[in-house]
């Protein structure tokens, strides 16, 4: 095989990931450079962006999600050893290692006596039980349930001074959180899930923003248990 | 001329450190983030499997089955790969076992399930190509017909797909190549999809 041929099979054997974004920097360079000069590749890539396009409509097999959840909780209780004592980790864990400024504990103040009604609703779901009854687990709450407007508000996130518009909607997007309210006088930001949450959902993304450089501090609302 | 962006798959690419952080929580037994990380798979898995069965009470089983699996092997997950992949590849594991319990019949209810001949209906353009794809797919044996699930619907890599299914880099290599001679040669005959045209004059 000579180096023509061998080019265009590599650059062929390439054309599905350079299609769907996942191939590295190098090889759509190589790719790119290949297509310049091969009516065939270009021809396939189009092929190939057409067929993931059709592939983009989903398929009409319709499951009940809630249903199918509510079976397999049951069945994770029915397995589940008795113990009640088992919890979550993040009531243990909630404000702890976390040294606290007294703006912020001043700024908290203040968003709490705003958000605390929000709050207190949104963070008084009860955990299920350890192990409840066959199917009687707390329904999964979406945005289109009457109780979605609780989750209006749900953490308090002060950025860093020096951070940038970009960074923030990076952070916001990749956490999937919507700007609620804010920033206060004193730069606290309100956000809330961008879309379906739970209080599992919440810790995982408080741990995730304070792992950000440019997140100075990040609460769920006062109210919290 | 420059290659435009990558275009994003139909299912976007989620942020691992949440689902890492989730799982953390569900190997701490916490329900609560089993069913978040549940509710936010189910589509992606229901589309996947779908692919693979037609049947109902498979695909609720395989889903099922995949996160009994996630929650009890949650504290072995060492972060290897994304959290997405290490899903999806517990549901290609749970697919391939329902298949195999019942091989014949889902065989047969994926084949009722697909056009055999070219109909003339009033349908959408986008309707019929649908149709025509999903003839086309069924041709396909069903580990290449999953390859391309799992590039062009979940935005997987090669690598990915590879850990996934649990097979070497080459094999995912062979299977697409495989799948897209096939659907390069069937897919234009049946339906008029992605017509040959040359694209000499058209912007890359």
């Amino acid at each position: 095989m000579n180096d023509t041929s061998s080019a265009h099979r590599q650059a062929w054997d390439l054309i599905p990931w350079i299609v769907n974004g996942s191939a590295p920097e190098t090889e759509r360079q190589a790719v790119q450079a290949h297509l310049e000069a091969c009516a065939d590749c270009r021809q396939e890539l189009e092929f190939q962006r057409q067929l993931q396009a059709a592939m983009a409509v989903q398929s009409t097999a319709e499951l009940d999600m809630r249903d199918s959840w509510q079976r397999l909780r049951s069945r994770l209780d029915t397995a589940a050893q008795p113990d009640a004592a088992v919890r979550s980790p993040h009531r243990r864990a909630r404000g702890s290692g976390k040294a606290w400024t007294p703006w912020l504990v001043a700024a908290m103040v203040i968003q709490a006596i705003g958000l605390g009604a929000l709050g207190t609703a949104w963070w008084s779901r009860p955990l299920p039980p350890a192990a409840t009854p066959a199917g009687a687990a707390s329904p999964y709450r979406t945005l289109s349930a009457p109780e979605a407007i609780i989750q209006a508000a749900s953490i308090r996130v002060v950025f860093a001074p020096d951070v940038t518009v970009a960074q923030v909607q990076s952070m916001l997007g990749a956490a999937r959180l919507q700007v609620r309210a804010g920033p206060s006088e004193v730069g606290v930001w309100t956000l809330g899930p961008a879309g379906d949450s739970n209080r599992a959902a919440t810790e995982a993304t408080l741990r995730v923003l304070r792992a950000q450089p440019a997140v100075r501090f990040a609460e769920a609302v006062a109210g919290a248990p | 001329m420059s290659l435009p962006s990558p275009p994003k798959a139909p299912t976007p690419v989620r942020d691992d450190r949440l689902d890492r952080e989730l799982l953390r929580l569900i190997a701490a037994q916490d329900k609560h983030a089993l069913q978040h990380l549940y509710m936010e798979y189910h589509r992606r898995l229901l589309q996947f499997l779908s692919r693979l069965s037609s049947q109902r009470d498979a695909l609720e089983e395989a889903i099922n089955d995949t996160f009994w699996i996630v929650w009890r092997k949650a504290p072995e997950f060492r972060g290897d790969s994304r959290v997405s992949t290490w899903i999806m590849g517990i549901a290609w594991r749970c697919a391939l076992k329902a298949l195999r319990r019942n091989s014949d019949a889902s065989a047969a209810a994926l084949a009722m399930s697909m056009p055999t001949e070219l109909q003339y209906t009033e349908t959408s353009a986008t309707e019929e190509r649908s149709e025509w794809l999903a003839h086309g797919l069924a041709t396909l044996p069903f580990e290449q017909r999953a390859t391309l699930e799992l590039a062009y619907f979940v935005g997987h890599s090669c690598e990915e797909i590879a850990s996934i299914m649990d097979c070497p880099v080459n094999t995912v290599k062979a299977r697409m190549f495989q799948a897209r001679i096939k659907l390069r040669n069937l897919l234009p005959k049946l339906g008029g999809f992605a017509e040959a045209k040359h694209l000499g004059g058209s912007q890359l």
